[in-house]
């Protein structure tokens, strides 16, 4: 991989606005963080399928999507076997929804939307460090 | 207070009655003698005819006293006297309640009563024939589950009737019946007997006509309360399924509330904390832009949420019979553009005059969802035909809508297919809301909705009322 590209978030979630606004918070607070933006769930698998594209560092994941929900790529994203941290962002607070996520090992962390500038450093801060470190 | 009052009424009719019926409610009174509610009625009936044979035993020994005073035979006489004693004590001791004494008493007396006779005017007069009887007594006079008793009486009897034959071969009579002039009185006793016997067949028959009148009465009574129960019952789960059906309705609601309402509010929060007061306009307007399509979207969900909630409203209509060819030809007339445009065709295949008992109004609005989806879902290669076939049994009607759209894979969307704002296909035009409209809607009318579908060739919707 190449080790001066900037490092890369995934949004998946079929609400076009809700992508708008998380590509415009990054953009303000982090300016070199590559961003991806995708309404369907297939599209991400397919973009993290084929081994030429640059892997993100993190997947921020809405639940309630259709055709393939939240968990359906969840279910295939643990098929493909890459270490990527996948936090799920979503507009419910449905208790059960918070615990299906605490549950699956492969999500690190839940935050309802919107998402704010606290949250995403919150959530990005550890492993952009441990980068650095290497 | 209330009963005695009662009776001092009964007491005056009585007075006021004629003379018949002054005898008639005296032996009345006598043959209640012992007889209360607490027992049962079969043991009731068993005391109340028991009395009655007393009286009619004192009345049928009475002209004896005539007959042996006549004769001069004064040990018969007083022998008729202890009949009468005995027949008196029998009522009294059921007064006391002293059922088991009073039985025996009775079967004691009357052999007593026998022997005697025997013994002063001899075997040949006819007394032994009340052996005849006898038997029959017992077995009426006690429970039949009393069986030791039972027992006990027929050896009572059996002892007596082997005296009897002692007396007859050892004992010479005091008296010759001879002597009682033109009187057969061994006819006169068989007569009695017969009538005894024939009495005692008439009670066994009145007996069980009033135990089978009784039984009647209290199946009736049971099969009223099991009605009842049964009403009550179905009032309960059909409260209990309408809750349930509120309840499911109520977490709908909050799932709406949670996922639907929260995200279009989350996105106009989002934008909001993007604007900057003071800054170059540029992003600014961007902002405002996404802030303004975001109330839109939200407003829109509002409006859905709205025709969702107002949908539980039409539940206040009444039901009544609807001819289901009629309805689905409401439902084309409504969709009338949309099957121009797309060359749909709608067949039916159910019996013509089929009628349902429903809401006319719900009804429509199932029709129309799936009608809406079969045209909107359809291949691009087909027309869009949908068959609509009915059944109707003793217990449920069925609808069964297919198509030949694009079907649905179920495989994967099979929890998915009746909820709100789910859609499956790559077509725009649907926001999720049909099937999930289509669903409350059976189930308002206490139906159930499945599917059944493969993809590229059609869809099945299998809705089932019950009757």
């Amino acid at each position: 991989m190449n080790s001066s590209a900037k490092p890369m978030v995934f949004f998946i979630d079929d609400d076009p606005l809700s992508n708008k606004f998380n590509t415009m918070l990054i953009r303000k607070i982090h300016p070199d963080v590559e961003i991806k933006t995708f309404t369907k769930a297939e599209d991400a698998l397919n973009d993290l399928k084929d081994d030429n594209n640059q892997k993100p560092e993190v997947i921020f994941l809405d639940l309630n999507m259709p055709v393939m929900n939240g968990w359906d790529f969840m279910a295939e994203f643990k098929k493909i076997g890459l270490d990527i941290e996948v936090v799920v962002l979503t507009s419910s607070n449905d208790s059960s929804d918070k615990e299906k996520a605490e549950k699956n090992n492969q999500i690190k962390d839940y935050v309802v939307k919107p998402l704010t500038k606290n949250a995403f450093t919150g959530v990005v801060k550890k492993f952009f460090r441990s980068k650095d470190e290497e | 207070m209330k009963s005695g009052a009662m009776q001092l009424d009964k007491k005056q009719v009585r007075r006021e009655s004629s003379g018949m019926l002054k005898i008639k409610t005296i032996v009345e009174e006598i043959t209640h003698a012992g007889v209360s509610d607490a027992i049962e009625f079969e043991k009731q009936y068993r005391l109340k005819s028991m009395n009655l044979l007393c009286i009619i035993g004192i009345l049928i020994i009475a002209p004896y006293y005539v007959i042996f005073s006549m004769a001069e035979f004064w040990y018969p006489v007083l022998i008729v006297f202890l009949f009468h004693l005995s027949f008196l004590s029998v009522i009294f001791l059921n007064y006391l309640k002293y059922y088991s004494a009073g039985n025996y008493l009775l079967i004691f007396g009357t052999n007593m009563g026998i022997l005697g006779m025997s013994y002063c005017i001899g075997f040949d007069s006819g007394f032994h024939l009340y052996f005849l009887t006898g038997p029959l007594f017992i077995f009426w006079i006690f429970d039949l589950d009393q069986k030791k008793l039972i027992a006990y009486a027929i050896a009572l009897e059996l002892v007596f009737v082997l005296l009897v034959y002692l007396v007859k071969y050892n004992v010479k009579p005091m008296y010759d019946w001879n002597d009682i002039g033109s009187l057969d009185i061994y006819y006169l006793n068989m007569s009695f007997n017969l009538f005894l016997i024939f009495l005692l067949f008439y009670n066994y028959t009145k007996y069980y006509q009033l135990l089978t009148d009784s039984l009647v009465q209290k199946q009736k009574k049971m099969e009223e309360e099991v009605e009842k129960r049964i009403q009550s019952e179905s009032y309960t789960s059909k409260l209990f399924k309408d809750l349930s059906v509120s309840y499911k309705n109520l977490e709908q609601f909050s799932y709406i509330v949670s996922h639907n309402v929260r995200s279009p509010l989350s996105n106009i929060k989002g934008f909001l904390s993007l604007y900057e007061a003071n800054s170059h306009a540029n992003q600014n307007d961007q902002v405002m832009e996404s802030i303004k399509e975001s109330a839109e979207h939200l407003d829109e969900i509002i409006m859905d949420l709205n025709v969702l909630l107002s949908a539980k409203n039409l539940l206040l209509e009444n039901k009544r019979e609807v001819c289901l060819s009629d309805a689905i030809q409401n439902v084309g007339v409504s969709l009338a553009a949309e099957i121009q445009a797309s060359g749909a065709i709608i067949k039916e295949e159910f019996s013509i005059n089929l009628n349902l008992v429903t809401i006319k109004t719900i009804l429509h609005s199932i029709l129309f969802n799936l009608f809406q989806n079969a045209i909107r879902h359809c291949r691009p290669d087909v027309y869009p035909e949908i068959t609509v076939r009915a059944e109707k049994t003793e217990e449920h009607t069925t609808l069964i809508i297919s198509d030949n759209g694009v079907g649905i894979d179920l495989e994967r969307y099979n929890d998915r297919v009746f909820m709100l704002y789910h859609t499956f296909g790559e077509n725009k035009e649907g926001r999720g809301i049909g099937l999930f409209l289509v669903r409350s809607n059976v189930e308002m009318l206490g139906g159930r909705i499945s599917v059944e579908s493969k993809m590229n060739e059609g869809t099945k919707f299998i809705i089932q009322f019950k009757n």
